[in-house]
């Protein structure tokens, strides 16, 4: 799991023994039967080559990755004005092409994947119930970390 | 968190101020911009950051360099965010929320399992700014700025066997097989 605690609660909620591995040595650690899974979206299955030790890919869709484009504040006040205006516009326009260009080549890469014969995509059909046993768990995380407000808005977005 | 008030907050006193007060060798020398990434160029991350180069280009219109250290030759995300925050080394980056709980509790949450329905609820998300509270505590607590939210892919679990994972009972049978034969079952990433 990520190391943030919250994926470690959430997978052993659903009955599973999750240890957290840095993103570098998971393909180590499955092939050396450290582990014998990860989660990751496709973009990094592909770029990691987890297939190449973990072929089975079971279809749980147990999240959707958010990655903010950063910018260090100490450097952006050295910035004149304008520069960091256009820092501005164009990360918020660069974060959007991110996510439609991520979104949108996920299938493709694991269709070509799995036409290859890397990688085999296994049916997951309780995504519902993982889903309700992690609930109660996230719940209980948003109050503890007062992101209770939050959680809400986004829930009904 | 909008993005005139941030400004306003790192010094501006109107919309035509300069912030800060760039010092003369900064102002002079041409602007070198240093990002870090760990992955090659064919990953969406390594095209968001090189859109986010050229559209900088575009919007600033005068010279200005970048430099995008790839393959995780500087590092991994959780040591960008930390150069960004000392601000030396790495100047942007895309750097999962899971490294930023040190400086605002709630960060990983946004990152955390079935907090998105899918990319549309993710993208209404980000349109209505939602996460603006959290990004203004990391703001002002770790000084990194997050200006885009890049990402958008769906996790999935890769596995080594066929076994089916499942949260209901079979879930425990899994993890036990997966003990009894010397190997934890479940491991993960950035």
């Amino acid at each position: 799991m990520q190391g943030a605690p919250i994926w470690s609660k959430t997978f052993a909620a659903v009955g599973m023994s999750p240890t957290v591995i840095a993103y570098n040595e998971i393909y180590n650690a499955i092939q050396n039967g450290v582990i014998s899974a990860g989660e990751n979206e496709a973009a990094g299955v592909e770029a990691m080559k987890f297939y190449e030790v973990a072929p089975h890919l079971n279809l749980t869709q147990h999240a959707v990755s958010i990655r903010p484009i950063c910018f260090s504040v100490k450097t952006l006040k050295t910035l004149p004005k304008d520069l960091q205006d256009a820092i501005m516009k164009a990360g918020k326009e660069a974060g959007d092409y991110g996510r439609q260009l991520e979104s949108s080549e996920e299938v493709i890469k694991l269709d070509t994947l799995e036409k290859a014969g890397k990688l085999k995509r296994v049916p997951f059909e309780e995504r519902d119930a993982m889903k309700k046993l992690a609930d109660p768990v996230m719940a209980t995380y948003a109050k503890e970390i007062g992101a209770e407000g939050i959680f809400e808005k986004i829930n009904v977005a | 968190m909008k993005r005139r008030s941030f400004l306003a907050g790192i010094g501006a006193t109107t919309a035509a101020a300069t912030i800060g007060m760039p010092s003369i060798l900064r102002a002079q020398a041409p602007i070198t911009l240093n990002g870090a990434v760990q992955f090659n160029d064919d990953h969406a991350f390594n095209r968001a950051l090189i859109r986010f180069e050229e559209l900088v280009k575009k919007y600033y219109g005068k010279p200005v360099n970048f430099t995008l250290h790839k393959n995780s030759s500087l590092g991994l995300e959780k040591q960008y965010f930390e150069y960004m925050s000392q601000g030396k080394a790495v100047d942007y980056g895309i750097v999962s929320p899971a490294h930023m709980s040190t400086f605002a509790k709630a960060a990983p949450f946004i990152d955390a399992p079935f907090v998105f329905k899918g990319i549309e609820h993710m993208n209404k998300v980000v349109e209505a700014n939602i996460l603006a509270p959290i990004a203004d505590e990391v703001a002002a607590k770790a000084e990194v700025v997050l200006i885009g939210y890049s990402g958008g892919g769906i996790r999935n679990i890769f596995a080594t066997s066929r076994s089916r994972i499942s949260p209901i009972s079979r879930a425990s049978r899994f993890a036990c097989r997966a003990r009894r034969s010397g190997r934890r079952p479940l491991r993960q990433s950035a």
